[in-house]
């Protein structure tokens, strides 16, 4: 990806045909063969969802991981804009905006995998089910991309010259950060309550009464990792709009490895207490046991001991793999939770494996909030500062 | 309805609590009287199969086509309930030492405080005063999340259907119910492993079979207590776990472990403004600070540079003063010396 | 950055991980190997407690075999033509190091002498004999001597009782011999030794084994000697039975009056003779001893009478010692299990007149005559009519199945002639009518009782766990011919299929 960055930087129809454009639409357009034949054959088709295992890869990676890794964007602005954090600024607007991909992505996702994804508003306009966490989870995301939506919007008005318009959304930052927080706290949480109703189903090592806890924990955790792997990409491919010296942009990325240390060492005690609270020792012997502990050690302890290594030494490549580890650590403990250690009595021919059909439209998917974040930090300022609108917001 | 009171009363208390249901409220609902039920006697089912056949019949969906009845591969795996079976028969064990083989039915087991129901977004599941849980496929958008919570498996989707797919379970033959009719499972099993009637009265009769025949039966009538009991319950002769049956899981329901934790959500939106606000505040407050500070510096480093400059431009003018004087001095010295020198030198 | 290596780490430790997990899920298979019943498992808990080394797998049928010339002397110490059974050196050892020691001794110590001799020899090596072989479930069964066997050795010692039957003298400490007080082994001798009272293992093996292998070395036919002989279930289904046994004399009555002190209802008359060639041999009633039951249980339940009171030793089902418990267990096999099995008939209370048919307690004096017990005689079967059908055509429910033909005559007949042939039966139905309550249940027995349909409505009653017509015919039928082994099992068996029409 590095290497056509290049590319980015001239107008773009006349550098249309490039590597990363050509592989790209390849991606895209087999993404919506997928698709139309999901909604033609129906998902026995592209899937290998089961009566056993109705949640898949789908489910699992956008709506689980997706949500989580998304979570940059509350954690970036509530740091600058309710606890006055001002050094990370820069990086505000970028993790915004891949929050709001990410979101979006969920919802491309749920759109996918819902048996009648034209039922979607249902909750809120046919009949609710308030009981329900799922409930909880819709209406808090569907607020929240809301949110996240007019969050990203001070960067389009810009762009466009709207300035009343800038000038409105611009007042309303607290109120948004204020609701981009709790919002959040909601549906992280709830995302993992939603496994609180299945304990005969879930390994135990992953049940528990904190669920909602770790969730959420995890998804700080992992909202701070995406955010420093998409400054890691991004940086370098927009290397040409960036205003800040790279001092400032390291010192950003040891702020938050930091944080993200500090986060995931609470993960891991966190986690800890629920083993201890269960007294669950013994199920550390077993294969699932091994299973976790590569979990917990190799993604959780290993990485927040880089993070913190990579903080004192100001070793920036030791902060990125640390981040890298962390993202695949919280897309492992979603895909755990929905369906490796879901379903964990069943025989193993009944298992679940995503089909490459699903695997292709999880990528379609990324590929689409890839180039559209392209796109839109190639037109609107994202990665710099207006000058008309210099330390206005 | 049960669920929605149980969820709507929870509140405080459940929320600090992660699993607590009994701690905020004091009433306990023992049920719609006079529900139905179902008793499935393990050590009478014969493996016959026509219950699956009868279910079919009645519900219209597309007869067997490999499994036919009397085809006894169908037992050698474990089956699963489909979308176009809705109930299915096991076999649990083969014929030793002159004890018969063993099979169970599988199906929706009706709970009396369904998860299906508690999870559903958009309602669709109700438990019904006369005992079965029923779907409403026109609000169903296929969120599956009750297959999912299901502890018994018993919910299959219709993955082939790309537009209108359900949630395929059995209903308790619901319509004949109300016609007076038995279900078509019991009406048609022919050892009378299945029968129907008022949930509290078939648990009288299990007991009293286990009373009489102690050495037939495990001493144990699942489905009573279970996850807060179901409306089937079964007697058996063998372990329930080589069953697939969980006889030891709480008596709690499913709808209160799992959906207590939502009594969370009202203080999160009451809490978290005011304490985000106040660190925004803080933080302004810190700055407002800071920024005061760095004023009151700047202005008496101005003061000082002020005074200096003040001073300086005094001293200047005072020498510039005394340099003029000087100049004058010796500008009229020298006009003197001049003047003396014309008065004596002409 | 190293982005390719770490990628590869991920996916690799992904996959390790994966492939332990598979592993751990597929459960363990376990099948047991047999053990041969000469076989001794050398495990002693009380003496050593827990081991480190699994227990030695002693084969004794081997050594004996390899042993042969040596004879039996060479492990085992003979005192007054007496064979001990336990090995030589290791009896009345104390302390767990000195036993283990001793066995150590023995075993390997012959061994190795074996080996230093050029001859086959044993394991030296711990592994050897303490070998993991896993688990494994004993093929040896116990020895019972029932009264064919008893019958035998009673010809063989010419009735004199004294070879075998001893009782002890707890003042002159030793055992001897008294007339009419013979016992079986059990009650006295126990699973262990305990002080000088042997187990029963150890006393059978020396009183029995030694005498065979006298015999054996006089040439003489005896029993067996080696462990097979009496342990292996083949050998023991092969050893020869008399055709008739004669009666073994005790000074028991013929008939006698079965009543306790303190009883109040009426007495039973027990026919003593007739019931001895029924049990396998006098301790199957008698189990701990040959006195009268009331001797030890008492009507309130007695230390003696391991706490089980009078009524519960003559009525407990299923105890085999029991009056009720050996009629009950009568009663289920397969001749009279289509009636008497679990789901059909509970036992009623006209049965307990059967037996308490006898004078009030209070009237019968100390020195009653023994009663004077008759056969029953049953009336023939009456003939065929309407009213007992020789056919009868079930066609009530006919929607998938056509009509089925009930040969009633043929059942009634069968059912009529296993009845006449059982002395117990016969005594305990006592009338013809009693045979039709076996299917025409719930209702009074009598000439002419009710049809399944006249009680079993279509639906069923499940409150009542009262079954539908049909059931009740599945679990009446089909479950007689399953309790009785009649080959007539399957749907089409009785009634043939219908064309469905669809």
């Amino acid at each position: 990806m590095s290497e056509t960055a290049a590319g980015i930087s001239a107008p773009a129809r006349s550098r249309l045909l490039t590597p990363f454009n050509l592989v790209s639409a390849v991606i895209l357009i087999g993404g919506a063969v997928i698709l139309a034949i999901r909604f033609t054959k129906g998902l026995a088709a592209t899937t290998n969802l089961s009566h056993t295992n109705p949640w898949g890869l789908w489910i699992g990676f956008d709506v689980m991981s997706g949500v989580a890794l998304a979570a940059g964007g509350f954690v970036t602005s509530s740091a600058v804009y309710l606890f006055g954090m001002k050094e990370y600024r820069p990086i505000v607007r970028p993790a915004l905006l891949t929050g709001f991909l990410g979101y979006f992505l969920v919802v491309l996702g749920l759109l996918a995998d819902l048996g009648r994804p034209w039922r979607l508003p249902y909750p809120f306009i046919r009949q609710a089910g308030p009981t329900s966490p799922l409930f909880e989870v819709a209406l808090c995301v569907a607020l929240y991309l809301t949110v996240l939506f007019i969050e990203t919007t001070p960067a389009a008005f810009e762009w466009l010259g709207w300035k009343r318009w800038r000038k409105l959304v611009g007042s309303m930052t607290i109120g948004l950060t204020i609701l981009g927080v709790i919002l959040p706290t909601m549906h992280q949480s709830t995302l993992g309550a939603l496994y609180m109703v299945t304990p005969t189903k879930l390994h135990p090592l992953w049940y528990s009464a904190h669920i909602p806890v770790h969730f959420f924990v995890s998804a700080v955790a992992g909202g701070l990792a995406m955010v420093i792997v998409e400054g890691m990409v991004s940086h370098r491919a927009f290397h040409h709009q960036v205003q800040i010296s790279s001092e400032q942009f390291e010192s950003i990325n040891f702020g938050l490895a930091k944080a993200a240390s500090v986060t995931l060492a609470m993960y891991f005690a966190v986690k800890t207490v629920a083993l201890a609270l269960e007294n669950e020792w013994h199920l550390l012997g077993s294969a699932w046991g091994l299973w976790y502990l590569l979990e917990i050690v190799g993604f959780v302890l290993l990485p927040c001991l880089l993070f913190a290594v990579g903080y004192r030494e100001r070793r920036l490549t030791l902060v990125r793999v640390a981040a890298v580890i962390t993202a695949v650590g919280i897309m492992l403990n979603r895909f755990n939770v929905t369906f490796i250690a879901f379903n964990w009595r069943i025989p193993a021919e009944l298992r679940y494996v995503p089909s490459w059909m699903e695997i292709w439209v999880t990528v379609a998917f990324i590929t689409f909030a890839v180039v559209t974040f392209r796109w839109a930090a190639n037109r609107m300022p994202i990665m710099y500062e207006h000058p008309d609108w210099k330390g206005a917001h | 309805m049960t669920v929605t009171r149980r969820g709507l009363l929870l509140g405080t208390a459940g929320a600090l609590a992660a699993r607590s249901v009994g701690a905020g409220t004091v009433e306990h609902f023992e049920g719609y009287p006079g529900r139905y039920g179902l008793l499935h006697d393990t050590t009478l089912c014969v493996g016959c199969r026509s219950c699956e056949v009868a279910c079919k019949e009645v519900n219209g969906l597309p007869p067997f086509e490999g499994e036919a009845i009397g085809d006894r591969s169908a037992f050698d795996t474990t089956r699963r309930t489909t979308d176009t079976t809705l109930t299915i028969v096991n076999q649990y064990r083969d014929a030793a030492d002159g004890a018969p083989p063993v099979y169970r039915k599988l199906q929706c087991m009706h709970c009396n405080e369904p998860c299906c129901a508690a999870v559903c977004p958009v309602h669709a599941f109700s438990k019904t005063p006369e005992g079965p849980v029923l779907y409403d496929a026109e609000v169903c958008m296929g969120c599956r999340y009750c297959i999912t919570a299901c502890p018994y498996y018993a919910l299959a989707y219709e993955y082939d259907n790309p537009l209108t797919p359900r949630v395929m379970r059995c209903t308790m033959c619901y319509p004949r119910i109300k016609e007076g009719l038995d279900p078509a499972c019991a009406e048609v099993c022919p050892v009378g492993a299945i029968s129907f009637g008022e949930r509290e009265q078939l648990l009288q009769v299990a007991r009293e079979r286990i009373r009489k025949f102690p050495d037939r039966y495990i001493d144990h009538i699942f489905g009573e207590h279970e996850f807060g009991g179901t409306s089937w319950l079964i007697l058996a002769g063998i372990p329930f776990e080589q069953m697939e049956l969980l006889p030891g899981v709480t008596h709690e329901s499913l709808p209160s472990i799992g959906t207590s934790y939502l009594g969370v959500v009202p203080l999160v939106i009451t809490i978290y403004p005011g304490l985000l606000a106040g660190f925004y505040a803080f933080s302004k407050r810190k700055e407002r600070l800071a920024n005061e500070e760095q004023e009151a510096a700047v202005a008496a480093a101005l003061e000082r540079a002020g005074e200096d400059s003040r001073q300086k431009l005094a001293a200047a003018a005072d020498k510039a003063r005394t340099d003029q004087e000087r100049a004058v001095q010796q500008a009229v010295q020298r006009a003197l010396v001049e003047q003396q020198k014309k008065e004596t030198g002409s | 950055m190293a982005r390719p290596a770490f990628a590869s780490t991920l996916l690799g430790s992904m996959l390790l991980a994966f492939a332990a997990t598979a592993w751990g899920a597929t459960p363990p298979t376990a099948s047991l190997r047999p053990i041969p019943p000469s076989t001794v498992v050398m495990v002693f808990p009380e003496a050593l407690g827990p081991m480190q080394r699994p227990a030695v797998e002693f084969d004794h049928a081997r050594h004996a075999a390899a042993m042969d010339k040596e004879g039996c002397t060479a492990c085992h110490t003979m005192t007054d033509r007496v064979l001990d059974p336990r090995l030589s050196g290791t009896a009345d050892v104390a302390g767990r190091d000195p036993l283990i020691d001793a066995y150590h001794e023995a075993c390997t110590g012959c061994h190795e002498e074996r080996v230093a001799s050029s001859l086959k020899g044993g394991p030296v090596t711990c592994g050897g004999c303490h070998a993991r072989l896993g688990p494994g479930v004993s093929q040896r069964v116990e020895m019972r001597f029932d009264a064919s066997l008893h019958a035998r050795h009673s010809l063989a010692f010419e009735d004199k009782c004294e070879n075998c039957h001893h009782v002890y003298d707890e003042q002159l400490q030793k055992t001897k011999y008294e007339k009419g007080k013979e016992e079986a082994c059990g009650p006295c001798h126990g699973p262990v030794d305990v002080e000088r009272t042997l187990s029963l293992a150890n006393a059978s093996h020396r009183r029995c084994v030694s005498c065979h292998l006298e015999r054996a070395r006089a040439q003489l036919a005896g029993g067996p000697v080696q462990c097979a002989g009496c342990h292996d279930a083949e050998q023991r289904q092969a050893i020869q039975r008399l055709e008739v046994i004669p009666r073994l004399q005790r000074g028991q009555p013929d008939t006698t009056w079965i009543s306790a002190p303190d009883a109040t209802s009426q007495v039973v008359g027990f026919d003593h003779a007739k019931h001895e060639p029924l049990a396998s041999s006098c301790s199957g009633c008698h189990h701990q001893t040959l006195k009268p039951c009331r001797e030890c249980h008492a009507l309130a339940g007695t230390a003696e009478g391991g706490l089980v009171t009078l009524a519960q030793a003559y009525h407990m089902s299923p105890a085999e010692p029991s009056c009720v418990g050996c009629h009950a267990a009568r009663s289920s096999q397969p001749e009279c299990a289509g009636c008497h099995r679990a789901l059909a008939l509970p036992p009623g209370e006209a049965a307990c007149a059967v037996c308490h048919s006898g004078p009030l307690a209070s009237s019968l004096g100390e020195d009653a005559p023994p009663p004077v017990l008759r056969p029953v005689e049953l009336a023939a079967l009456p003939a065929f009519s309407d009213g007992f059908p020789e056919t009868v055509v079930i066609d009530r429910i006919a929607d998938r199945y056509q009509a089925s033909t009930l040969p009633h005559a043929k059942i009634v007949a069968r059912l009529d002639a296993s009845v006449r042939s059982s002395a117990l039966a016969t005594r305990f139905h006592g009338t013809i009518e009693t045979l039709c309550s076996g299917c025409h249940h719930h209702s009074p027995a009598g000439t002419r009782p009710p049809a399944c349909r006249s009680c079993h409505a279509e639906r069923a009653e499940a409150t009542l766990d009262k079954p539908g017509l049909v059931v009740a015919y599945h679990r009446q039928c089909v479950g007689c011919h399953l309790a009785m082994g009649i080959a007539k099992q399957g749907c089409t068996d009785c009634h043939a299929a219908k064309e469905v029409q669809s």
